[in-house]
């Protein structure tokens, strides 16, 4: 049964493997423990997971098997595993960070909010996953940890910093994960790993019990393979949260069964000048793809160069200043490349910081100017597909430039303004993927998922299983699932 | 105090902020410190309008 259920269950959606368990054709103990085996017979390859919590998911799943069988609810992700970025609280585990600072630290006392939300839904979780250090990179090549691979390649980098949640989407080791993106740490990976995912609204997601690294620009939210398992994560992650000062008092506005758009209701652009600038072929052919697909006209959004590097800046005052302490007491416990571009972060000018907040006032106003003519918006998540693992640098404009840095060009400029995107994944056989960022006004989702959801209708995103991955889907033999931290 | 304005800068600020920084770590500083000064000069020339409150930036 478990092999089975290890191949059916990464093939199927969460939608379907809820559906099943909901009319109890799965046993829920039965899917967790095939998670678990797929988890043993693929994650070694990967290095998504740090953790695994296989008592707490076997626990899980016999509680949902029991609410199945008295005829309870058992909620709209019933018996979906699921993982989160090790930054998320797990009451009774250390939380990390990617860190190894933090191995030092108690257990978390609680969940973190979202973590909580998955589990009333009827979700098993079932481990935490890799991050750069502090969710300070964009490649998850983790000097503790080790780097996370990309399930299409696995010679080359995840993206990050929320690397291991789009592999372990990407590679079908669990049908969702939760990651956070502070300047594209959700958009950058999806996009690299050829999955969805959601950067809301800021304020929209609850951020209680997640490890901060700027707090004025951290966003939470979900992977999927498809657009539907996307919106049923974000539906039961959504609602007002009093412990969490960020999160906005707003009802829950679900997007679950929403029809796609038709295409004379939505008025799209198409971002050029910053947003097309040092792009490459790839990136350029799925931004055209989705930009067709949507008749979408040129728009320009101005001053996305000055919002990307006072993104930059503010990223470095806040995260440098969270670990000022430690970077006093303990500099030799980051690595090092973390270490330096916090310190010089943390002795910026006051002034700088005050200046950026003003230019991010600004350049919001830019944004909702441009949205009085556009509904969504439509930007590459990244300029290039993912690179080979230890290449620090790339070519790009006659220069050479840092991969960590680079990758969020087109992501940072939007973060900092908190608008929702939704990455969608280009349909390219056979080649690395890329993504694109679609983006709307504040507040509006729901014109992503729509948008998103007519796309892969019309077979121009999509998330497919790597087909390298595909033999290695039958579990080897048993052996309790192992934490992989060093 | 060194010549060199901008490492100047990054070992005065070390100080005020009780950091330690070693050489290797200094010339890690310094060039990373040099990379928020071409950011900064990104976006500090913009003429922003007045009245723009910072406070106001997460309000969405």
């Amino acid at each position: 049964m478990n092999a089975q259920a290890a191949k059916l269950q990464a093939d199927l959606t969460a939608g379907q493997i809820a559906g099943a368990v909901r009319a109890g054709r799965l046993s829920v103990v039965d899917i967790a423990e095939a998670a678990l085996d797929r988890i043993r017979a693929i994650d070694g390859g990967l290095n998504c997971f740090t953790d695994v919590f296989a008592e707490r998911a076997r626990a899980t799943a016999r509680a949902v098997d029991q609410a199945v069988r008295r005829g309870a609810d058992p909620g709209p992700l019933a018996g979906v595993p699921v993982a989160v970025k090790n930054l998320y609280d797990v009451e009774g585990e250390v939380t990390l960070a990617g860190s190894v600072i933090e191995r030092d630290s108690p257990p978390a006392k609680e969940d973190a909010a979202l973590v909580e939300r998955l589990q009333a839904a009827g979700a098993v979780l079932v481990g935490a996953l890799n991050m750069d250090e502090y969710a300070y990179g964009f490649t998850t090549e983790n000097s503790h940890y080790g780097p996370t691979r990309n399930p299409h390649d696995p010679a080359r980098v995840s993206g990050g910093s929320s690397g291991g949640s789009a592999a372990a989407v990407a590679a079908g080791l669990v049908p969702i994960t939760l990651g956070s993106d502070t300047n594209g740490s959700i958009r950058v990976p999806a996009a690299l790993c050829g999955v969805y995912g959601l950067k809301p609204t800021f304020g929209r997601l609850s951020r209680r019990g997640v490890y901060p690294f700027v707090h004025s620009l951290d966003h939470t939210g979900p992977f999927a393979r498809s657009a539907a398992d996307l919106a049923l994560a974000y539906d039961a992650l959504q609602g007002a949260d009093l412990r969490d000062p960020a999160c906005a008092l707003r009802p829950v506005e679900p997007v679950s069964g929403s029809s796609p758009s038709s295409p004379e209701a939505v008025r799209a652009g198409v971002l050029g000048g910053w947003f097309q600038d040092n792009i490459s072929a790839d990136a350029l052919a799925g931004l055209h793809a989705v930009a067709d697909a949507l008749d979408a006209r040129p728009a320009e959004l101005p001053g996305a160069r000055a919002a990307r590097a006072a993104a930059f800046c503010l990223t470095g005052a806040e995260g440098g200043s969270l670990h000022l302490p430690d970077l006093i007491a303990r500099p030799g416990d980051f690595d090092p490349a973390t270490r330096d571009r916090l310190i010089a972060g943390a002795l910026q000018p006051a002034h700088v910081a005050v200046r950026a907040q003003r230019v991010r006032r600004w350049f919001l106003d830019q944004a909702l100017e441009l949205f009085e003519t556009f509904d969504v918006l439509a930007a590459p998540a990244t300029p290039f597909p993912a690179t080979p693992i230890g290449r620090a640098t790339v070519a790009m404009g006659g220069q050479s430039v840092s991969v960590r840095a680079v990758m969020g060009l087109y992501a940072q400029p939007i973060s900092f303004i908190g608008l929702p995107v939704l990455v969608v994944p280009i349909v390219r056989s056979g080649r690395l993927p890329v993504g694109v960022q679609l983006i709307a006004p504040p507040w509006r989702e729901d014109v992503l998922f729509g948008l998103a959801a007519r796309l892969e209708a019309e077979g121009v995103c999509g998330a497919a299983l790597p087909s390298a991955l595909s033999g290695a889907l039958s579990p080897k033999p048993a052996r309790e699932p192992q934490s992989h931290a060093v | 105090m060194s010549e060199n304005p901008v490492e100047a800068y990054v070992r005065a600020a070390a100080v005020l902020s009780g950091l330690e920084l070693g050489e290797e770590s200094l010339k890690a500083v310094v060039a990373n410190t040099r990379t928020l000064q071409t950011m900064y000069a990104e976006f500090s020339a913009l003429d922003l309008p007045d009245g723009l409150d910072p406070a106001a930036v997460l309000t969405l």
